[in-house]
């Protein structure tokens, strides 16, 4: 009697554990992605990852660390050029070996919100994109939760996050095309979470005989303030997200640039008189990314970024010039 | 069931059954429900030895290329509604796809070992181009000019495999340097540098949107030398 009632018990014990388990088990598609925005920015984190686009295959390390809320980054090529990109929350440095220049981008004082994140407003993105559990995988050693984000027309590509199962940190991603094609694959190899990870330390000794170029911060402007370019029929749900005159190297002319983002997916626009006979005239891509250029109103126009070939030709074509007098 | 249907499915999975003996086994697939297990079962194999075997290992698959097969009688290679999930985002496994995507990714395998040929196969071309019979019988038969003996013996009653002769294409692009641009279809340098710039002025915005932190660094830290 007594053995059947411990029986019973276990049983029971048994069964509401197991209803624990499901329950954390049944982590919602937009929890995931939450805790994936929290984790990649908030976390400590260093390990190698492939990056795979068309045929080309790059071999990278990230360092991410996180400590007393200071967000710094170092992605560094494991192949080629030691290449490599520093961000801290007040500068992007560039070192490039091959040319021997560093580049330094440092924001205009008072733009405390550089490099800016943009919250995953998942309300939003669900007008454009569905978000599906696909199942379970092991990535990196690491076991993985598979995520699709389903872009609901052409103008954007879909993404299959592989995420990992403790931290929800993407371990692997995939763009995918409009017809269904991988057209770039990140994947961790290895990777190690551990909030001991140091601050980035300097990369600039040994740098005293390089070009240093330090960039030009760009000027930020409203984005209400009436601009003399417009652009009608953008793909739906891409909205202008920053706006920028600068010149992209010095002594060259001022470049306008429009920044549009769906919440997930970014492209930008830059505009400068034409004349120089370097711009772009067609449409050109590198693995996921994709260029069209075209002349309006005497002007070049250059739209890039990471979504369909289709997208950046629309949004180039829909380019409207129409002078904005100065008493606006 | 035979073992020559077992070779078959077999086949039909590695891209290599012959022309001939596709349609039948095919049809036999799709009217045999043991036959739809086998094939299952291959699809799982393969897919392990590619290494991207999930968890999901569906059992149904075939089942699937039955009801597929049904509903689209002639044209496996429909152009999808505008509404329809696309195939990758059903179970990532890679064994619930669309039965007719699946059928012409195994189809196609051959054609996309052909360089010559580029864009989505459709199953009309890929039938045509099927890869010739690879088990000959009755030797002593001399192996076709552009085949050679990769096992078996070309004496006595056996089969034995024979394989493309593949001709080594020239050596372009084989140098330990990166092709000199890796933006498509651009022939002026400074149009490139241009563009290069944009990009990475345009990374900075990008790298503020939740999900694709890394890319446009990664894009420019990996990006080719010679500019």
């Amino acid at each position: 009697m007594l053995q059947s009632c411990r029986a019973w018990v276990g049983c029971f014990l048994l069964a509401v554990a197991q209803a624990a388990a499901a329950g954390e088990g049944e982590k919602s598609v937009e929890a995931w992605l939450e805790q994936m925005v929290h984790s990649v920015r908030t976390l400590s984190y260093e390990g190698t990852f492939v990056y795979l686009h068309n045929t080309q295959l790059e071999t990278m390390q990230i360092t991410h660390t996180a400590n007393d809320n200071q967000e710094q980054e170092r992605i560094f090529s494991l192949n080629g050029a030691a290449r490599e990109v520093i961000r801290t929350p007040d500068s992007i440095i560039c070192i490039l070996p091959d040319a021997k220049t560093v580049s330094v981008m440092k924001p205009e004082a008072g733009d405390r919100d550089f490099p800016a994140v943009l919250p995953m407003n998942l309300d939003r993105l669900s007008n454009y994109y569905e978000f599906r559990m696909l199942g379970g995988a092991r990535i990196a050693d690491r076991e993985a939760v598979v995520i699709g984000v389903i872009p609901r027309d052409a103008y954007r590509y879909g993404y299959r996050l592989f995420l990992d199962a403790d931290h929800a940190l993407p371990l692997k991603t995939d763009a995918i095309n409009e017809e269904g094609e991988v057209v770039s694959q990140i994947m961790f190899t290895s990777l190690r979470v551990d909030p001991s990870i140091p601050s980035i330390s300097s990369a600039m000794q040994d740098k005293s005989d390089y070009a240093w170029v330090h960039s030009k911060p760009a000027q930020n402007i409203p984005i209400a303030l009436p601009a003399n370019w417009q652009f009608r029929e953008l793909p739906d749900g891409f909205q202008l997200q920053a706006r920028t005159k600068q010149s992209l190297s010095s002594g060259t002319q001022e470049v306008e640039h429009f920044v549009f983002s769906d919440g997930l997916a970014t492209f930008s626009v830059y505009i400068e008189k034409a004349g120089d006979g370097d711009g772009l005239h067609e449409a050109s891509r590198m693995g996921a990314i994709n260029a069209y250029g075209t002349e309006v109103a005497g002007h070049q126009i250059t739209a890039v970024g990471e979504v369909p070939a289709q997208t950046v030709r629309t949004v180039a074509n829909a380019a409207k010039y129409s002078m904005v007098t100065a008493s606006q | 069931m035979t073992e020559n249907i077992r070779e078959q499915i077999s086949a039909l999975l590695d891209g290599e059954l012959p022309q001939q003996d596709m349609n039948q086994t095919v049809e036999r697939l799709s009217e045999q429900k043991q036959l739809r297990d086998t094939w299952d079962r291959y699809h799982l194999i393969s897919d392990v030895i590619r290494g991207d075997a999930g968890e999901r290992a569906s059992p149904s698959l075939a089942d699937r290329v039955r009801t597929q097969v049904e509903s689209e009688p002639a044209i496996l290679a429909a152009p999808k509604p505008a509404n329809t999930t696309p195939a990758w985002v059903r179970p990532f496994a890679g064994t619930a796809l669309a039965a007719s995507v699946a059928i012409l990714a195994v189809m196609a395998a051959p054609q996309l070992l052909n360089p010559e040929t580029k864009g989505t196969p459709d199953v009309a071309t890929v039938v045509k181009v099927s890869p010739q019979p690879n088990y000959v019988q009755l030797a002593p038969a001399p192996v076709a000019q552009g085949y050679q003996l990769v096992s078996g013996t070309p004496y006595g009653n056996v089969q034995y495999r024979v394989m493309p002769v593949v001709v080594a294409r020239p050596a372009t692009g084989w140098s330990t340097q990166h092709p000199g641009t890796r933006w498509r279809n651009l022939a002026k340098p400074a149009t490139e540098s241009k563009l290069n710039k944009y990009l990475v002025d345009h990374s900075q915005y990008a790298t503020r949107g939740p999900v694709r932190g890394v890319v446009p660094y990664a894009t420019f830290v990996g990006y080719d030398a010679r500019q």
